[in-house]
């Protein structure tokens, strides 16, 4: 008889590191960091009908209780420092959803005097969202494909 | 708002001797044009006498004119600023229309007369460069306090980079595809 067999129903046998991941990922707890028109997305992606709390996403309002950036919007240089501040008060590991087409590359206003050519030129960047704006769906996808990395790691080894 | 020739006629009358001509005559929006150096004279006019009464400052815009020459040479024509003011008894409004010279342009400040002209000629300054006399506070309004030029000249030259930010791109996304969703 095999040790399966003899343990109880209500007992599994897993690796920490999945445990780990598993919990990880359902518990980012992300900052709310809208900047222009894709933050009203962001709200809509809160409202009920998409709904970002069933994967265990909660909004804060300090970067010093978050473990993702979700920046929605154009991104200008005057607020670029700033962002750098809030990004650097985040708790390690830290990380950053770029939602939309300005935060991505500029976007539309690619030509623009004040407009900052992709925030992956200030911080570093784990998901790039396309779209002007991404829809509510769109941004639940890149939630579940963060938290497809972030299972993936190791976090005991780094 | 109320555009109309019979004001703006009302207007020249009331202050001379402050030499104005009316430009546009046939369009919807005639101006009033003045000498820079005269606007604070003709605004104070415009707000304190009985006549006219225009007690709400619409807006304050900025131009910078320019014309392109037959090889394509951008020449600068100087810069144009047009004061809007309206009164509240009968909504009608009149232009107020200045001429500023490319080199070094600055004209008087109104904000002693309405406060809101601050914000409108802070925007000026930022953008175009024309300096306010005698402001309140002449601060950029917009872009960061240590910016160097003023975006909206059509002659501005965009840096490569702003404090260690470079303002251009030209790799592609570093996309990172995560394969099992």
């Amino acid at each position: 008889m095999s040790l399966y067999q003899e343990l109880p129903d209500n007992v599994f046998i897993t690796s920490i590191d999945d445990v780990l991941g598993w919990s990880r990922k359902h518990s980012l707890w992300w900052m709310v960091f809208g900047l222009a028109c894709c933050s009203i997305e962001l709200m809509h992606t809160g409202g009920p009908r998409a709904d970002i709390e069933r994967f265990g996403a909660a909004p804060r309002g300090t970067p010093r209780q978050s473990d993702l950036i979700i920046i929605a919007g154009t991104l200008t240089y005057k607020m670029a420092s700033r962002l750098k501040l809030l990004y650097e008060q985040m708790a390690e590991p830290r990380y950053v959803i770029s939602m939309g087409s300005c935060s991505n590359c500029g976007g539309l206003f690619s030509s623009a005097y004040s407009v900052v050519k992709g925030v992956d030129q200030i911080i570093p960047v784990d998901i790039y969202l396309q779209g002007c704006p991404p829809r509510p769906e769109a941004l639940l996808e890149a939630l579940v494909a963060l938290q497809g990395k972030v299972q993936k790691e190791k976090f005991l080894r780094k | 708002m109320k555009y109309s020739i019979d004001i703006c006629e009302k207007l020249v009358q009331l202050v001379s001797p402050v030499s104005a001509e009316i430009i546009q005559r046939e369009s919807k929006m005639p101006i009033v044009k003045i000498s820079a150096q005269e606007v604070r004279k003709v605004i104070q006019i415009a707000v304190s006498n009985p006549g006219l009464k225009f007690n709400f400052l619409n807006n304050i815009s900025g131009t910078h004119l320019t014309e392109i020459s037959e090889e394509g040479d951008i020449k600068s024509r100087g810069f144009a600023l047009l004061y809007v003011l309206s009164r509240s008894d009968d909504f009608s409004s009149v232009v107020i229309g200045v001429d500023l010279p490319d080199l070094n342009p600055s004209v008087d400040s109104i904000d002693d007369i309405f406060g809101s002209a601050n914000w409108f000629e802070r925007e000026i300054y930022d953008l175009l460069g024309v300096v306010f006399n005698n402001s309140c506070d002449l601060r950029r309004i917009m872009l960061p306090d240590d910016w160097v030029g003023h975006p909206l000249r059509k002659d501005f030259q965009e840096k490569s980079s702003y404090n260690g930010i470079p303002t251009t791109r030209e790799d592609e996304l570093a996309a990172v595809r995560v394969d099992n969703l």
